[in-house]
């Protein structure tokens, strides 16, 4: 899958690039807005990462004029002010979804995935990862063979980082997604969560599913 | 005229405060007004005049009335001795013509001459005095006199004249009496009374004037004091008061409420200033720790764990780093007004259990019980009340010790929605209960738990509570627990408090 990332700080544009490379995206650069909508506008990326302020074109001028030329691809804006007004017109323009500065690089990849995944990808109803099986309409996992008893959160916190096996999900995403606490809270909940949900689901098995990412996060895979 | 104050405009050298507003900061310069010595001076110039003015107008007319009034009454009654003498039985012509010469004599001594004349009733000239018929004609008195009540003025022969007339009625005929007073020394007598007025009103007015420039300047010196106080009063003296000094009646609430003004802005400036300064503390531990761990890790060739350990460590206090910024930037925007609120009917209840639910594993882990308790109905932004009481039960979690209990309630207390966190923790001590929600401010230094607490969340509470035009109260007693409540007011009365926050700029 081919992304567009439009960003005039050089390191940044290296970090996003090679991040996003190494997730197995085909990550390419514009420095500035004016080649970044040239290219956007005569190649095809299935999405474009836009940082806010940029020379020659901001990036809001560059959402605006892609779609009056009739461009439907995801685009994420990127913004260093966290000002509500800088969030709203970067959506009314057009844009998709946004982060601000400071953020996460497993946020971004998250938030990337979940733009591409928004584009008709089928609903599962079970999951499979090694030998835990989970059944997401009955709400039923098991583990070889047994049937493991979850609270209804940690059963919703087994399925996302089951459905996203593989990615390393990040605190603040994890404690939005199961909680809906859509804000930063200095509290160790999410650790403690996982850690109950590993005395169920790894404790008593040899191979374990989900690990944790050091400063990053948690991911679910066999490893 | 002109006093320093006047000239001086104490509004265009304005307080330094003020200077700091920079150049493209300055109001709008307002249409220049007349110096307050300048208006209070025309202003008694004025009032003296229009008092002096109708006083002497007064007394003017009074004199006039006065001196007429005696010159009627002294015709009158010239024109009655005469008719006593002819209603004399039997008629005394004799008598009449000597009275007529006496009286011409006493009127040539005196300073208004005067004159008399008797006709008889088919208008023969009887007695007159002499000279009259030269001044007086017969014709311009009216054949039917009446009772020499009514005297008109008129000018004749280069004098002013009051006449008068007066019919004698007897049997077989009668007579008619012609009487004139010349009042030319009257008249110039008003006239010098009128330019002594007029003189005397105008030196009444320069008086007043002077006398008014001065009572205004003696009485606004008090104002260039206060200005000259004020303008002593910089970034480096914000701790000098205006109220020391002792002011007239008038000035003194102006110097209190400058006084009181001046002790929010040193409040206010003096917690910026801390607020730096911690700030750049609390920068400087996870830079310090990056910085030498990057160093130290460089010195020499490392195994690739070790790197990977270096890296994770590195992002741990990046995290905390970002996590400060975040915090640090909804506090200035909620600080300048500038965070919309989006305001909706919350059910506190709900709120309360979605809190509680996201904390219940942490309670059970630390052997806290956590409860809800009642229901009410908020105006507020969900989310944000939301994250108001996340940092109030992470708050309890944090002091209160296993086997305690941390309680959320929802309650209605005089029009106002409360919503409150209890623990039985360890408590607050007293001394630091009013500095709690402060930046930064933390009761115990030591417990500055390394990557867990910025110590702002208090500080987001407030923030969000002044944003809601509510409050946040904390009891505490040490040993038994602490309680923390959010205040929302109703309605019709935050609506105000949220219009007061001004849009500022940001600095």
């Amino acid at each position: 899958m081919r992304i567009l990332i439009v960003e005039d700080e050089k390191k940044t544009a290296a970090f996003l690039c090679q991040g996003l490379s190494e997730s197995g995206f085909l990550a390419e650069v514009a420095h500035d807005g004016e080649e970044g909508l040239q290219r956007a506008l005569s190649r095809p990326y299935e999405l474009l990462i836009v940082d806010a302020m940029l020379p020659r074109r901001d990036g809001w001028s560059l959402v605006t004029e892609l779609r009056r030329q009739g461009k439907a691809l995801p685009v994420l804006f990127l913004t260093a002010r966290s000002a509500i007004t800088d969030r709203v017109k970067g959506l009314e323009l057009g844009a998709d979804d946004y982060l601000v500065k400071p953020y996460a690089f497993v946020e971004l990849l998250a938030r990337v995935r979940a733009l591409l995944r928004r584009r008709g990808e089928p609903i599962t109803e079970t999951i499979r990862i090694a030998d835990l099986h989970i059944e997401l309409l009955r709400q039923r996992a098991e583990r070889a063979g047994n049937r493991i008893e979850l609270a209804p959160k940690e059963f919703a916190l087994l399925s996302l980082l089951a459905s996203r096996s593989g990615q390393v999900l990040s605190r603040r995403v994890i404690a939005e997604e199961i909680w809906d606490i859509r804000f930063d809270c200095d509290s160790n909940v999410v650790d403690v969560a996982v850690r109950r949900l590993r005395r169920k689901i790894d404790d008593p098995f040899a191979v374990k599913l989900v690990h944790t990412v050091r400063g990053m996060g948690y991911v679910l895979e066999p490893r | 005229m002109s006093s320093s104050l006047a000239e001086g405009q104490p509004g265009r050298r304005a307080l330094p405060a003020a200077a700091a507003v920079g150049a493209q900061g300055r109001p709008p310069r307002a249409p220049r007004r007349w110096a307050m010595t300048t208006q209070l001076t025309l202003l008694y110039t004025l009032c003296t005049g229009v008092l002096l003015g109708f006083a002497s107008v007064l007394l003017y007319f009074a004199l006039e009335r006065g001196l007429m009034g005696e010159d009627r009454a002294f015709l009158a009654h010239k024109m009655q001795v005469l008719a006593l003498i002819l209603r004399r039985q039997p008629v005394d012509m004799a008598g009449v013509e000597q009275e007529v010469r006496d009286e011409a004599q006493l009127s040539a001594r005196s300073q208004s001459p005067f004159f008399l004349r008797v006709l008889s009733s088919n208008g023969r000239l009887l007695a007159e005095t002499p000279g009259m018929g030269a001044l007086v004609s017969l014709g311009v008195f009216p054949r039917s006199s009446g009772t020499g009540d009514r005297q008109l003025i008129c000018r004749m022969g280069g004098k002013t004249l009051l006449r008068g007339a007066m019919t004698v009625p007897a049997y077989g005929g009668g007579w008619t009496l012609h009487a004139a007073l010349d009042i030319d020394s009257d008249i110039a007598h008003l006239h010098r009374y009128r330019w002594d007025v007029i003189a005397l009103v105008v030196a009444g007015l320069l008086l007043a004037a002077a006398l008014g420039a001065w009572i205004a300047h003696r009485g606004l010196r008090p104002i260039a004091a206060i200005t000259r106080t004020t303008q002593r009063i910089g970034a480096r003296h914000l701790e000098e008061r205006l109220c020391a000094e002792a002011w007239p009646k008038e000035l003194a609430a102006l110097a209190c409420e400058f006084d009181r003004m001046l002790d929010r802005l040193q409040e206010a400036f003096l917690r910026l200033s801390q607020f730096s300064a911690d700030l750049a503390h609390e920068l400087r531990t996870p830079i310090n720790n990056l910085m030498g761990e990057t160093q130290v890790i460089l010195s020499r060739e490392r195994t690739p764990a070790t790197y990977a350990r270096v890296l994770q460590s590195a992002l741990e206090e990046h995290s905390r780093l970002a996590r400060m910024i975040d915090s640090m930037l909804f506090l200035a925007q909620a600080d300048q007004a500038r965070l919309p609120l989006e305001r909706t009917r919350v059910e506190a209840r709900g709120e309360l259990q979605a809190v509680a639910e996201f904390y219940q594993a942490l309670a059970e882990e630390q052997r806290v019980a956590l409860r809800c308790e009642g229901e009410c109905a908020v105006e507020a932004d969900a989310l944000l009340v939301r994250r108001a009481l996340s940092n109030l039960v992470s708050n309890a979690l944090k002091y209160t010790p296993c086997g305690g209990c941390v309680t959320l309630r929802a309650a209605r207390a005089q029009g106002a929605a409360v919503l409150s966190v209890s623990d039985s923790g360890i408590g607050i001590p007293p001394e630091h209960l009013a500095k709690i929600g402060q930046r930064f401010y933390r009761v115990d230094p030591a417990r500055a738990d390394g990557a867990r607490g910025a110590s702002l969340g208090l500080a987001i509470v407030r923030s969000i509570m002044a944003l809601h035009g509510g409050d946040l109260a904390i009891e505490s007693r040490p040993g038994a627990g602490t309680t923390a409540s959010l205040i929302f007011p109703s309605p019709e009365g935050d609506s105000t408090v949220i219009l007061r926050a001004p849009a500022r700029q940001p600095t």
